[in-house]
């Protein structure tokens, strides 16, 4: 008796921490927030950047600018039109970064005909009603996108039954932006919803370009709401943007009216089937209304010689008007089977894209003068098939395919085959994956919008080849990734319209990603990496390096977040060659239910900025990032 | 007493390897019923699979179940201890002796001491912290 007495005191001495269910629950909230990761590694997809729940809570992200930023290789720019990172953007200078960035709220793919994504509205979108963010660099599984893509960005909507409840915060910084969120969920009756609203307006410094003002301030209301009934889910979400048009495309960078307002729709349905919930039903509606007002004091050259071609008169074009919508429809049937030592998805897509021009003017010497837009619809049909078959207990070997016709108003038609293969070796602490991916790319139709370009244009296509070694163990995982990415038939612009370049855009990435855990409180994370690029048709070769370094300390109550980037290139659009970042946030939890935070982004004001073009000559730059410090608060009841 | 010790070693030794949530389930169900071979009538197959890997029997009839699992009180298990996911059938359901669900983005735990007392269950020192007297 005396024995088992001494030997329950060492046991329970022993277990007390995972017998005590205050531990057990954080414990268990933990792995509710990991169990999505943990099951996507599985699937074949490595270069997966997560950002949990607690971690969007510890490190108080306030928008996807937030996280983009700290992204390799990507980092954060707008365009001159103040958008996130779409025309002129690094590494893709000529709008494939945006075209090859895709978005998925919910694991609804949100895109446009004009630009096939519609990372351009929703790249500083805020995060108060996100769960979690899995960003994906490199080819994804088919599981999470059949689509061409350099970068995948899922965004999960918090979930009704975890969050039931309400929760208010508000937010304010230095420039006189506010932001006012309110989110409420239920789950205890058969229909679960989650509903989220915001209201905000955010102001930016004001740039001053001679007599002009270049402003890139932007009111936004934001409305979203997922209904689950039984196996059925309803995604629904609405965003309003009003905002300031920034350089425009004014040819000095010197507009007399910026004016530009933007609408977003997205309605989803979706429906697993069978025990295993093995089969997915999902039909998915966007539409985006691009409103935009711009004037000139000067003419703006492109446009000009364009219209005078078309004319055969020379224009002088002044400024434009246009509006938009842009909708895509798409149903998709998706299975998973597991057999043996096959795990096979397979699916079917029906997309249909229609933009409609409701007014696309110029404003010329000549008044007003219609443009029209030439791919105005396209459907895209496509059937895809992956298996990942198990060699050996270590070892998977995944062979995907997908054949699409794409039917395009105007242009012609065109088969199009995606084919990925890789192989993955896998122990309990090491894991090499090795792959290559051929993907074309949907014709999008921003790039044709004139009538001189020739109807003959073929499909770009990516290819992609590397490899990734990680290395875990219980405190720590390292990981080195090789990348060659090659960009084939690229779509160019001179004065004679467009034309597919016959030389290859190629871009090498390397980085080295290193994850410390010391505790559950305290963790480090080191991103290095490098890219060189060599646009061959423009005889243009350069690099960019980077580093990203993140330190998350909690005490107590207070949780500290440090991140440092730096950054080095030789890139002629970028001021200096070195520029680097400091951002502090501190997040104060007083009570379980009660937050208060403040964040310093770009602390000491040292990014580089970018220098757009004909702005002062290009002899100075402007932040995308600028030296801002927010404060506010969060309260769940 | 060393009915009690032999409870909590098997009991605390066998909860590695396990998810959380089953842990969590084994710690509350064999602190309630203060024995460590429980069967258990769940009303979905998440709740089965959590369930069994705790360790317990799933069983198909809901009188032979010592406690029932499940959002809402099942036809046949009016007589039968309910610990439930759902904060509202916590509140309304009459058998329901205690919760584990979601609320404001954490997991909560709660028992309602008159109904665990109703049904002569056991409340161990680790479980009274999560103990409300009255709704």
């Amino acid at each position: 008796m005396k024995k088992l007495l001494l030997t329950a005191c060492v046991t329970s001495t022993l277990f007390a921490h995972e017998i005590d269910l205050d531990n057990l629950l954080d414990d268990f909230a933990n792995e509710n927030d990991l169990s999505n990761t943990t099951k996507v590694e599985k699937s074949g997809t490595m270069q997966l950047v997560v950002y949990t729940r607690e971690d969007l809570d510890r490190l108080h992200y306030q928008s996807l600018k937030d996280i983009l930023n700290m992204q390799r290789f990507f980092t954060y720019r707008e365009s001159r039109f103040g958008l996130s990172d779409l025309v002129k953007s690094e590494p893709m200078r000529v709008g494939k970064a945006g075209t090859l960035v895709k978005v998925y709220i919910d694991d609804f793919e949100l895109s446009t005909l004009q630009y096939d994504t519609a990372s351009h509205i929703l790249g500083n979108i805020e995060l108060n009603f996100v769960n979690h963010v899995e960003v994906y660099q490199g080819p994804p599984s088919f599981e999470i996108s059949t689509k061409a893509s350099l970068m995948v960005i899922k965004l999960y909507t918090k979930n009704p039954q975890r969050d039931s409840g309400n929760k208010i915060g508000v937010l304010s910084d230095n420039y006189g932006s506010y932001s006012t969120f309110f989110h409420t969920a239920n789950a205890d009756d058969d229909l679960k919803y989650f509903l989220y609203m915001s209201k905000s307006d955010f102001q930016r410094e004001v740039i001053k370009n001679g007599d002009t003002d270049l402003s890139r301030d932007e009111a936004r209301k934001h409305l979203m709401g997922t209904f689950d009934y039984n196996e059925n889910k309803i995604h629904l979400q609405y965003i309003e943007k009003k905002k300031d048009g920034f350089l425009t495309n004014s040819w000095d960078a010197t507009p007399t009216k910026d004016d530009m307002e933007q609408s977003f729709l997205n309605v989803g349905y979706k429906r697993d089937f069978l025990e295993d919930k093995s089969a997915t039903f999902k039909i998915n509606y966007t539409k985006t209304t691009d409103t935009v007002d711009f004037m000139d004091d000067n003419i703006l050259p492109i446009a000009s010689q364009l219209l005078s071609l078309k004319l055969g008169t020379l224009v002088g074009v002044y400024g434009e008007q246009y509006k938009s919508e842009d909708e895509v429809l798409s149903f998709s049937f998706n299975k998973k089977i597991a057999l043996k030592k096959h795990t096979i998805f397979a699916g079917i897509n029906h997309t249909a894209k229609k933009l409609t021009d409701i007014q696309n003017d110029y404003i010329t010497s000549f008044g007003n003068i219609e443009s029209n837009n030439n791919l105005t619809k396209q459907n895209l049909y496509s059937i895809y098939v992956q298996d990942a078959y198990k060699l050996t207990q270590n070892n998977t070997l995944l062979l995907a395919l997908k054949l699409e016709k794409e039917n395009n108003s105007f242009y012609n038609n065109e088969t199009l085959l995606t084919s990925r293969m890789s192989h993955t070796y896998e122990t309990d602490n090491f894991t090499f994956m090795t792959y290559y991916t051929k993907m074309p790319v949907n014709k999008i139709s921003y790039l044709f919008n004139n009538k001189t370009i020739n109807k003959n244009l073929e499909n770009e296509y990516i290819t992609l080849s590397g490899h990734e070694t990680k290395y875990k163990s219980e405190n720590f995982d390292i990981s080195y990734n090789i990348m060659d990415f090659k960009l084939y038939k690229m779509i160019y612009v001179n004065e004679n319209g467009f034309y597919n370049s016959e030389k290859q855009y190629k871009i090498i990435f390397n980085s080295l990603r290193y994850n410390y855990i010391f505790n559950d409180k305290h963790s480090l994370m080191l991103d290095l990496w490098r890219q060189d690029i060599n646009m061959q048709e423009e005889s243009l070769k350069y690099y960019t390096e980077g580093l990203s370094v993140r330190f998350l300390n909690t005490f107590n109550k207070i949780t500290f977040a440090n991140e440092f980037v730096f950054l080095k290139t030789d890139e002629m659009s970028i001021k200096d060659q070195n520029e680097w970042q400091y951002n502090l946030g501190i997040t104060y939890k007083y009570t379980k239910d009660l937050t208060f935070f403040v964040k310093g982004e770009n602390i000491f004001d040292n990014r580089a900025g970018y220098q757009y073009l004909n702005y002062k000559n290009e002899s100075e730059a402007i932040d995308s990032i600028e030296e801002r410090y927010s404060f506010g608060m969060e309260y769940t009841f | 007493m060393k009915k009690n010790i032999l409870i909590f070693l098997i009991g605390g030794t066998s909860l590695y390897g396990v998810s959380s949530e089953s842990k969590i389930i084994k710690l509350i169900f064999t602190s309630l019923l203060n024995k460590s071979e429980i069967s258990v009538y769940v009303d979905e197959l998440p709740k089965k699979e959590i369930v069994k890997e705790a360790g317990f029997s799933i069983v198909n009839i809901c009188s032979k179940a010592d406690i029932v699992y499940a959002s809402k009180i099942l036809l046949g298990c009016e007589e039968k201890p309910l610990f439930t996911d759902s904060y509202r059938s916590f509140l309304n359901e009459e058998n329901a002796i205690g919760a584990f669900y979601w609320k404001k983005g954490r997991p909560n735990i709660l028992f309602l001491r008159y109904r665990v007392e109703k049904f002569q269950l056991h409340m161990s020192k680790k479980l009274q912290k999560y103990q409300m007297e009255s709704l």
